[in-house]
């Protein structure tokens, strides 16, 4: 799965898309299992409830995929019995052809347009000391001053 | 009666469809991943917001 992550940012240029891992709290091997060499973010849906997957039901049962848009819209779901396949690489290539903004870096509100907002925005993250990947302005896997520097020069 | 129920039920067909056709997901959940860049933070609000999501939902690798 880590791997596809980075096919698609270094194949297909599409930085701002992220594959999140859902497990459960109860089940203690998904850490090792699913993000072993992986730098994919995982949480964990509470047990008993589960209200991550009541929230996604009924596209999240074992194994299952959804996809989600900017404005929290389901955008594509799918199964991964089969594991990632070309069946499935193509699919998800074809959801985020369709919906995909190319222009999102730095972006962070998601209002399509860079000003102060998003300064603002990324001063608030630095000081929470909360990582944005839209605010990672260089790339570099953290938000700092320099990130505040690049997005100061595109606004002015 | 039967006639009554029946429009009842299409008027309570048509009044929920856009709660299903507009329902908005969202969660901000600490990440777990000790390699991730996220890790320890809140994800997928704020860490990824105006991203595209992919939720992989598994009880194993």
């Amino acid at each position: 799965m880590s791997e596809f992550q980075y096919e698609l940012k270094d194949n297909y240029g599409y930085e701002n898309v992220v594959i999140i891992a859902v497990g459960k709290s109860n089940i203690s091997n998904f850490n090792s299992n699913f993000c072993a060499d992986s730098d994919l973010p995982l949480v964990m849906d509470e047990a008993f409830d589960y209200p991550i997957r009541a929230q996604f039901a009924p596209y999240s049962d074992h194994k299952e995929m959804a996809i989600v848009g900017y404005d929290g819209e389901l955008i594509g779901n799918l199964a991964l019995n089969s594991g990632l396949n070309n069946f499935a690489k193509d699919y998800i290539l074809g959801i985020l052809a369709e919906n995909y903004d190319q222009s999102s870096l730095g972006d962070i509100n998601g209002d399509s347009i860079l000003n102060i907002n998003d300064l603002i925005i990324i001063v608030d993250f630095i000081l929470s000391e909360i990582y944005n990947e839209s605010g990672d302005m260089n790339s570099d896997g953290g938000l700092n001053i320099q990130d505040i520097s690049i997005l100061l020069s595109i606004i002015l | 009666m039967f006639y009554i129920r029946i429009i009842m039920k299409k008027y309570f067909i048509i009044l929920l469809m856009p709660v299903f056709l507009l329902a908005n997901y969202d969660y901000s959940l600490e990440d777990f991943n000790n390699t991730s860049p996220t890790y320890r933070s809140n994800v997928w609000q704020p860490s990824y917001s105006n991203h595209i999501t992919l939720h992989y939902f598994s009880t194993q690798g």
